[in-house]
C-alpha cells in the first residue's frame, strides 16, 4: 500500500490537471502573503515592541529594554484584575448568549404564526452600531433622567437601579446584558438556519416512538446542532476577547476598573499613556490567552475533526 | 509521510519569509528614524506650512486666521483638521513628527505634554522668534506663557482660551432653598442638608469621567496646602502627599462626600452625554464645579437658563490662606516642529495669535484669550450679549487676581500617569480606597520618571 503511493506520486507531479485537483503551495500563496502581511507581520512587530521602550516619537526609535516590560506583568495588579475580568466576561457571554440564542433560533426555525415578525424584532439590535448602542443604554440607565429616575418613587432613592454604572457589580452586569441583547440575534440566526437543516423525518420517527417536545429537543435537536453550537461558542469567545468599543464609550473601564477588559486596558496603557512597549505586552498576552482558549476548545470539543452529524441518514 | 514533510517545509518557508519581511520593515523603521536631526527638512512640501488644528468647533478661528495670513504671504499656511479628542490628537502628532508629512505647527496642553518631544529634539525653541517679535511673549499673561518655558527656553505660544474652574450654581434652586452662594467651605457644607431636604443634589458631579472629580482635589489642596506645595508634589516630592495638610484636605473632601453632597449616584453621571450639565440646568443639582467651557455647554442645552438662572462664584475659601488661588486648564499652546522648512513663515503666522481679529473670534466662541488685553477686548466687544460679557468679565477678574494658577493635575504629569492619577481621585470618592491608598496611588503617579 505504502509503496503504491510512493510509485504514484511522480505520476501525479507530472500530470498538470491532476495537480490542479490538489492545490500546492503556490495556490495558497496569495492567502499566505495577505495573512503574513496583515496579521503575522504586525504581530511580529508587536512582539518586538513588547521588548522595547517606545513613546511613539519616531525621532527616538524603540529602545531595546529586554524583559523590563514583561517584568511589570508580575507586579501589575491592575493587569491581573483585567485578565480576571476578561475571562469572567467571556464565561458570562458564553453561558448567557449560547443557550438563549439556541432556544430562540430553534423556535424561530419552526412554523408558528407571527414567528417572522418576532424574529425581526429580535434582529434590530444587530443593525445598530456599537456607538449608538452605548449611547442608547447610557441614557436608559442614567440615574437622573433614565429609567431609574422613574423607579425612584416606587423603590426609594437608593435602590438597585439608582447607580448602575457607578457600582462595579451592576456595571459589569450591564455590559453582560448589553452583549446578550446585542449579539444574540446573530447566533439566533445561525441556529435558525442550522435547525432548519435537520431532517424532518428524525422528528417524525421520534414522535412515532412517543418522544415529547423536550425529549425531541434534547435527543435530536441538540446532537444535530453540535457543530453549530461549537462554532457559535468559538465566535462568542473570540468576539468577547476582542470587544472594545462598548467599554470605551459606555464605562471607560470603570467604575474602579470593574469593566476594564484586556483590549480596553491595552488601549489605556498603550495609546492613552503613550507607552507602546507595555501596550504591546498586553496585546501579546491577549493573543496568547485567546489562542489558548480557542485551541483548547477546538481540541476538547473535537471540532478539528468536524464529523458530520447526519451519518447514516 | 511525504505529505507531512512537505507541509512542514512549506510552513518553515512561509514562516521564514514572514520574519524576513518583518525584519525588513523593522530595519526600514530604524533607518527612517535615524535621519531626524534638527534643521529645515527640504523634503517637506514646498511653498506651504501645515498647521494641525484640533478638529472641534474652535478650529474655525484658526481657519480664519490662516485665510487672513495667506492674503499677504508667499508661503501659504494650510490648515489640517485633526482629531477632536486630545489623546488621539497627541498620538497623531507624535506618530508623524520627524517625517516630511508632520505638521509644522501643532497644539499642546502644557509642559508635561511636550516634554518627550523636547527631549527628542523635535520642537523648535522659540526664543529667537521672540527676539525678533517680542509681542509673541509680552502679549500673553505671564502665568500662562511660563507653562511651556522649559529649562529657560520657550517652546509654546498660548492660544485658544484660559479655562480656570469655579462653582456654577442654579440661582433659582438656591433662592427656593433660601440660600446665598457659599463663599466658605463651612458654608458650603452647612448648605448640604438644606438642599438635600428639598430634594436637590447639592453638588452635581460627573463622576463617571473622573476628571471632574479631580477638580475638587485641586481646590481642596490649593487652599489647604498652597500652590507651591502642590507644585512640588506633582513634581515628585512624595512627602507633600503624606503630610498632615494633605491628610486634612483629604478629610475635608471625605466629609463632603459622606454628607451626601454629591448625591448617591455621581459615578453614574457623565459629562459628555449632557449628564451633569442637565442636572444643573433642570434644577436637580444646586452647584457644579467646572471649567469655563461649561458656560457654552449649559447654554447649548438651554440658552434662556444661562441668561436668567445660571450663576457663578469663585471656589469657597478654606481657612484664611490661599483664598484667591485658582486651578484649571491654563490654555493651549502652539508649538513649532524643529525641522520646519519655513521658520520665518511659522513665526509670522504665530503673530496672528495676538491679533485683534483672532482674539475677537475666540471671544465669540466663548473662549477667554490668554492675553493681557483680554479685559479691554471684552469691554470693547459690541457683539457679545450681556450674560456672556458678565461671565467673561468674571473669569478675567478671577485670573487677574489669582496669585497662582494651578494647572490641572492630570495635565501636569506624564501621559503614562494620567489614568492612574484620575483613578485615584475617583476611587477615594467612591470608597474603593482610603486616604492611605490615595496617598500611595498619587505618590506612585507623581514619582520622578
Amino acid at each position: 500500500m505504502f509503496r503504491q503511493i510512493e510509485q504514484e506520486a511522480p505520476a501525479k507531479r507530472r500530470g498538470g490537471l491532476r495537480k490542479a485537483g490538489r492545490p500546492g503551495f503556490v495556490w495558497a500563496l496569495p492567502a499566505i502573503v495577505t495573512f503574513a502581511l496583515f496579521a503575522l507581520l504586525p504581530l511580529a512587530f508587536a512582539v518586538y515592541l513588547s521588548f522595547t521602550k517606545y513613546n511613539g516619537i519616531r525621532l527616538v526609535p524603540p529602545q531595546w529594554v529586554g524583559l523590563e516590560n514583561w517584568a511589570r506583568v508580575v507586579t501589575d495588579t491592575a493587569l491581573h484584575k483585567s485578565i480576571g475580568i476578561t475571562l469572567l466576561l467571556v464565561v458570562c457571554a458564553v453561558i448567557t448568549q449560547i443557550p438563549l440564542a439556541l432556544l430562540l433560533g430553534v423556535w424561530a426555525a419552526g412554523p408558528q404564526r407571527g414567528r417572522a415578525f418576532v424574529a425581526t424584532l429580535y434582529f434590530i439590535p444587530l443593525l445598530m452600531s456599537t456607538a449608538a448602542v452605548a449611547v442608547l443604554w447610557a441614557s436608559l440607565v442614567d440615574p437622573n433622567f433614565g429609567i431609574p429616575s422613574l423607579l425612584t418613587p416606587l423603590l426609594g432613592p437608593d435602590n438597585a437601579f439608582s447607580n448602575i454604572l457607578g457600582k462595579p457589580a451592576s456595571a459589569f452586569g450591564l455590559v453582560v446584558l448589553i452583549y446578550l441583547w446585542g449579539a444574540t440575534p446573530l447566533y439566533m440566526l445561525i441556529f435558525q438556519g442550522a435547525a432548519r437543516a435537520i431532517p424532518e423525518t428524525l422528528y417524525q420517527a421520534a414522535a412515532i416512538d412517543g418522544a415529547g417536545t423536550v425529549r425531541q429537543f434534547l435527543a435530536i435537536t441538540i446532537p444535530q446542532l453540535r457543530n453549530t453550537i461549537i462554532t457559535c461558542t468559538i465566535l462568542v469567545v473570540v468576539g468577547t476577547f476582542t470587544t472594545f468599543d462598548l467599554i470605551l464609550i459606555l464605562t471607560r473601564g470603570g467604575p474602579s476598573g470593574a469593566t476594564s477588559i484586556l483590549p480596553f486596558f491595552m488601549y489605556d496603557r498603550g495609546i492613552t499613556a503613550l507607552d507602546f512597549g507595555y501596550g504591546c505586552v498586553i496585546a501579546v498576552i491577549l493573543i496568547i490567552l485567546a489562542s489558548i482558549v480557542s485551541i483548547g476548545m477546538v481540541r476538547v470539543t473535537g471540532y478539528d475533526k468536524m464529523q458530520g452529524t447526519q451519518e447514516g441518514i | 509521510m511525504m505529505n507531512t514533510r512537505a507541509r512542514r517545509s512549506t510552513r518553515i518557508v512561509s514562516l521564514g519569509a514572514t520574519f524576513l519581511l518583518a525584519g525588513g520593515v523593522l530595519a526600514g523603521c530604524a533607518g527612517g528614524s535615524a535621519s531626524g536631526d534638527a534643521g529645515p527638512n527640504d523634503s517637506r512640501p514646498e511653498g506651504e506650512i501645515h498647521v494641525l488644528v484640533l478638529g472641534d468647533a474652535a478650529a474655525t478661528a484658526e481657519e480664519a486666521a490662516a485665510e487672513r495670513f495667506n492674503e499677504t504671504s508667499d508661503v501659504k499656511v494650510v490648515i489640517d483638521t485633526g482629531a477632536t479628542a486630545g489623546t488621539e490628537y497627541t498620538t497623531a502628532v507624535r506618530n508623524s513628527i520627524g517625517t516630511a508629512s508632520a505638521p509644522d505647527i501643532f497644539m499642546s496642553w502644557g509642559a508635561a505634554n511636550i516634554q518627550p518631544l523636547v527631549d527628542a529634539g523635535a520642537l523648535l525653541p522659540l526664543d529667537s522668534f521672540i527676539e525678533e517679535d517680542p509681542k509673541l511673549q509680552s502679549s500673553f499673561l505671564p502665568s500662562v506663557f511660563d507653562e511651556e518655558v522649559i529649562d529657560g527656553e520657550a517652546y509654546g505660544i498660548p492660544m485658544r482660551g484660559v479655562a480656570p474652574t469655579f462653582l456654577y450654581y442654579n440661582k433659582q434652586v438656591l433662592a427656593d432653598a433660601g440660600l446665598e452662594p457659599a463663599t466658605t467651605w463651612d458654608e458650603l457644607l452647612s448648605q448640604v442638608d438644606t438642599l438635600t431636604a428639598s430634594g436637590v443634589i447639592p453638588l452635581g458631579l460627573a463622576g463617571a469621567d473622573k476628571w471632574p472629580t479631580q477638580m475638587w482635589y485641586q481646590y481642596a489642596f490649593a487652599r489647604v496646602l498652597g500652590a507651591d506645595a502642590v507644585k512640588a508634589g506633582l513634581g515628585g516630592d512624595a512627602e507633600v502627599w503624606e503630610s498632615d495638610e494633605s491628610k486634612e484636605a483629604l478629610a475635608d473632601l471625605k466629609s463632603l462626600v459622606d454628607a451626601g453632597s454629591f448625591g448617591g449616584n455621581f459615578d453614574s453621571v457623565a459629562y459628555g452625554t449632557d449628564g451633569s450639565a442637565a442636572l444643573l440646568r433642570t434644577g436637580k443639582s444646586a452647584y457644579e464645579l467646572m471649567g469655563t467651557w461649561h458656560y457654552a455647554t449649559v447654554a447649548g442645552g438651554d440658552p434662556e437658563f444661562v441668561k436668567n438662572d445660571l450663576g457663578w462664584v469663585a471656589f469657597p475659601s478654606i481657612g484664611a490662606e490661599n483664598a484667591d488661588d485658582i486651578a484649571g486648564n491654563l490654555s493651549n499652546f502652539y508649538n513649532v516642529a524643529a525641522d520646519t522648512r519655513y521658520p520665518d513663515t511659522a513665526r509670522a503666522f504665530l503673530a496672528e495669535l495676538y491679533s485683534d481679529e483672532f482674539l475677537n473670534d475666540q471671544l465669540a466662541l466663548g473662549n477667554l484669550p490668554p492675553t493681557t488685553n483680554a479685559a479691554d477686548l471684552i469691554a470693547a466687544d459690541t457683539e457679545l450679549d450681556a450674560a456672556n460679557k458678565d461671565f467673561l468679565t468674571f473669569v478675567v477678574g478671577l485670573v487677574e487676581q489669582a496669585p497662582s494658577f494651578q494647572l490641572s493635575w492630570d495635565q501636569a504629569v506624564s501621559a503614562a500617569n494620567q489614568t492612574p492619577l484620575q483613578n485615584a481621585m475617583a476611587d477615594y470618592f467612591n470608597g474603593t480606597i482610603d486616604a492611605d491608598g490615595w496617598i500611595a496611588a498619587v505618590q506612585a503617579a507623581t514619582a520622578p520618571q
